[in-house]
């Protein structure tokens, strides 16, 4: 048994008892199914801050985003920016829904949004898009972390056995503890995850050649964009496509029709894939997760510090140099061939086998520290965890109210919702095990469509938390309207209708714009366009109680309002530059890609540079709108107290 | 369980919660840095092993300052048991080991010594000179059952 498998099992083992201990422990305080189900509205905003983090990012950041930048460079970089785009969500709609939380009591997304719209249309689409999150979604992300144990000890455990292992162990404690132990074991699981992108990082740096590391890596990211090699040949700027931005757009069928020229991350594309990973904070996990907050005092840091800011330095510079790193460490054959490696230290990773890269990176230290080897698995594996945790306690919970106590069983007793719950729970995580093991193409085509489904929510969420003017009819269907873009823009789409006996003329992500950047546009077109057609008196005027609520509790003061349209204007801006079509900008202005490092502002590659500029500008405009325009500031105690009057018990 | 115990036992859970937190983040990677330090016999490594675990001590006094509580006993005890073990591990290894690594030695002494002294340091702001001295005083009478 070599040493990192013997590592690799002992500290699973820690891990998992860990995750056992806090199960039982969090069941030793449950007082009800409120507790099992919420955490009784008391989870602490640190507890928050960590968890939301953790289940943001999750393993994406640690096993796809360098493995992406090694394969498409500094064009797949600016999604960094994510860092910023994600917590806008965030930053829009966690304090308002939680404010109706707690005047409401709502436990739901779905009775959140059947109360203000009235009607069970849009509680059952919320139901489809928690699914979509909880069964395949989920399942991708299990089968990648069974994957990564097989990667790292060797083939000694196999993918399917990690995986059933450490699902059943995350079952375990779901189902004892329910959402406080998935945010309790999730604040551990938030900050292995961080550390291990850093760790990430700096392994890279260490083979780059230590103190040396980053210049060797410059210099050789300019003996690279001096000529066309690489996986993506030149950009129309006659530029290294591997260290710029292949435009605006590109009017192309799609994938699996007409390939893109010089990479597929054109700027339409970077700003599309930003409005589908902003569905995270929008799907229904999240606003459970910011139904069960005790104060609003953990959204505003979450958002502007923890993401913005910490998760942000830690994708722009250490997982963009871990992915840089990658290739000249030996991973990309191409660049072995030209004779631009500095070190062999990776294996060559053929096309498809690039989600190998972190555990490649890890195996890198097995032989002096195989502890290190261990303990960073077990990081991807809590950044998993942290992630299928929240979606499947939530989902689970969604069953019950929404669906047993709704249709089947209104009068549960509190015993019984517990059960349900927990069943639930253990249903979903089965499912998606047996997807995982047994139909891994289907899970793929019904995963890929998650983020983009659940982006779709951003109008109805923004009917309830500020635009009283949208209709149940407008964000019902633009709902349907977004969601039917998304799966025909999407491979799911190409299969049912080629089941149907027709081809559809466009492939995956047609003009280079992701299927969520579909979707959203149709389904704000459709929106407004019913609501307008459908804005009936009667249903105004029940929705801007709503919003007369937020008018007495968080709005702005007059004397501040002046702010509005700066911040608006800014938040504007910064979407035009950093991920929108300005960002192409990025290209060349700090220094020409094939100028070499003397051309080069700070002797880093204009593109990269260009992103740590507005990563840093997108931090300040998240704080601006989080704090002066009070969007996820706490409520002083004059509002408080009026919450307080009007909450329900 | 009425309400004002499940308060109390949430907030205790609370602290608990964040103990191990930041224990099993600090714990973990200062271990780790610490054994590749010595396996590697490199002071960098394992100096930023006992920096992470000096770190994980100093957390701790931050959380109890934040949740307006104290070491409780079973901490107290885990930490002496645990210092207590690897100082015994690592004498033992420095002994038995033909041609141990003067890195390692210096390692080791300057690494206990620095959290002995970080205690020693912790206690007298916390309880002062002649407080620490009583506690110590009393203690040892106390077993020996004075």
């Amino acid at each position: 048994m070599s040493q990192v498998l013997i590592w690799l099992l002992a500290l699973l083992a820690l891990y998992c008892a860990y995750c056992v201990l806090w199960g039982v422990s969090s069941a030793r305080v449950q007082a009800g199914p409120a507790d099992f189900l919420l955490a009784s509205r008391r989870l602490p905003s640190w507890v928050f801050g960590l968890f939301a983090t953790g289940a943001t990012f999750g393993a994406w950041s640690l096993l796809g985003f360098p493995s992406l930048v090694m394969r498409d460079g500094l064009q797949f970089g600016q999604l960094a920016l994510l860092a910023v785009t994600v917590p806008l969500t965030g930053v829009l709609f966690f304090k308002r829904q939680w404010l109706l939380g707690k005047r409401h009591g709502y436990v739901t997304p779905g009775e959140m949004l059947s109360d203000y719209y009235g009607g069970d249309a849009l509680r059952i689409m919320v139901i489809g898009i928690a699914l979509f999150g909880a069964l395949p979604y989920a399942g991708l992300q299990l089968a990648a972390g069974g994957s990564l144990v097989q990667w790292v000890s060797g083939g000694a455990i196999p993918a399917h056995l990690a995986m059933w292992v450490l699902t059943l162990v995350l079952m375990l404690y779901l189902c004892i503890g329910g959402l406080r132990a998935a945010a309790y074991v999730g604040s551990l699981q938030g900050l292995l995850l961080c550390s291990g992108l850093l760790a990430l990082g700096f392994v890279a740096l260490w083979h780059l050649g230590a103190e040396q590391g980053f210049d060797a890596l410059m210099q050789a990211l300019a003996k690279l964009g001096a000529g066309p090699v690489g996986p993506w040949g030149s950009s129309a700027q006659n530029y290294n496509a591997y260290l710029a931005s292949p435009g605006v757009m590109q009017f192309t069928s799609g994938l699996g029709k007409e390939a893109p020229v010089a990479g597929i991350w054109t700027a339409a594309m970077v700003l599309s894939t930003c409005f589908a990973f902003m569905g995270i904070q929008a799907s229904p996990a999240f606003s459970m997760l910011a139904f069960s907050c005790r104060d609003a005092h953990g959204f505003g840091p979450q958002q502007v510090w923890v993401s913005g800011a910490g998760m942000g330095v830690l994708l722009v510079f250490f997982a963009v140099l871990a992915g840089l790193g990658a290739d000249f460490l030996g991973a990309t054959a191409v660049l072995n061939a030209a004779g631009l490696s500095l070190a062999r230290v990776l294996p060559e990773l053929a096309p498809g086998q690039e989600g190998q890269l972190y555990a490649q990176y890890l195996l890198t230290l097995a032989a002096q520290s195989p502890w290190f080897t261990a303990l960073l698995t077990v990081c991807a594996l809590a950044a998993i965890h942290a992630m299928v945790a929240l979606l499947v306690t939530t989902t689970g919970t969604i069953i019950v109210r929404d669906v047993m106590l709704r249709y089947m069983t209104p009068i549960a007793d509190a015993a019984q919702q517990k059960f349900y719950a927990r069943c639930a729970i253990a249903a979903l995580l089965g499912c998606a095990l047996l997807l995982a093991t047994f139909a891994p193409n289907a899970q793929v085509q019904l995963g890929a469509l998650a983020l983009g489904l659940s982006v779709q929510l951003w109008p109805a969420l923004a009917g309830v938390c500020w635009i009283p003017w949208i209709t149940r009819e407008g964000a019902g269907v633009g709902l349907v309207a977004g969601a039917f873009v998304v799966l025909i823009t999407e491979p799911l789409g190409a299969t049912i209708c080629q089941f149907l006996g027709f081809d559809l003329p466009w492939g995956r992500w047609p003009w280079t714009i992701h299927s969520a950047g579909w979707g959203i546009v149709v389904n704000i077109v459709f929106c407004v366009v019913v609501s307008w057609i459908s804005n009936y008196k009667n249903d105004r005027a029940h929705r801007q109680a709503f919003h007369r609520f937020f008018a007495a509790t968080v709005a702005m003061p007059l004397r501040q309002r002046f702010l509005r349209p700066v911040a608006w204007s800014l938040t504007l801006v910064w979407f035009f530059f950093a991920v929108g079509p300005g960002a192409i900008l990025g290209n060349d202005l700090l220094g020409a890609p094939n100028g070499g490092i003397a051309a080069w502002v700070g002797g880093i590659p204009s593109l990269w540079l260009w992103q740590m500029i507005w990563w840093a500008l997108g931090v300040m405009v998240l704080w601006l709108l989080a704090y002066p325009m009070r969007m996820a500031s706490p409520p002083g105690p004059e509002q408080m107290d009026l919450i307080q009057q009007q909450a329900p018990g | 369980m009425n309400a004002n115990d499940r308060k109390h036992r949430i907030a205790s859970l609370e602290r608990r919660l964040a103990v191990m937190t930041h224990w099993g983040l600090a714990g973990s990677f200062g271990m780790a840095f610490l054994l590749s330090g010595f396996n590697a016999s490199d002071w960098t490594c394992g100096l930023l092993g006992y920096a992470l675990l000096i770190g994980g001590f100093v957390g701790h006094v931050l959380i109890n300052h934040f949740f307006d509580s104290d070491f409780n006993a079973g901490e107290v005890a885990l930490g002496l048991i645990l210092f207590g073990l690897f100082a015994l591990v690592f004498v033992a290894t420095a002994l038995l080991t033909p041609q141990y690594s003067r890195v390692n030695l210096g390692l080791g002494i300057t690494g206990f010594s620095v959290m002995a002294l970080v205690l020693a340091l912790y206690l007298i702001i916390r309880y002062g000179t002649r407080g620490t001295w009583n506690m110590v005083h009393s203690l040892w009478y106390r077993k020996a059952g004075k």
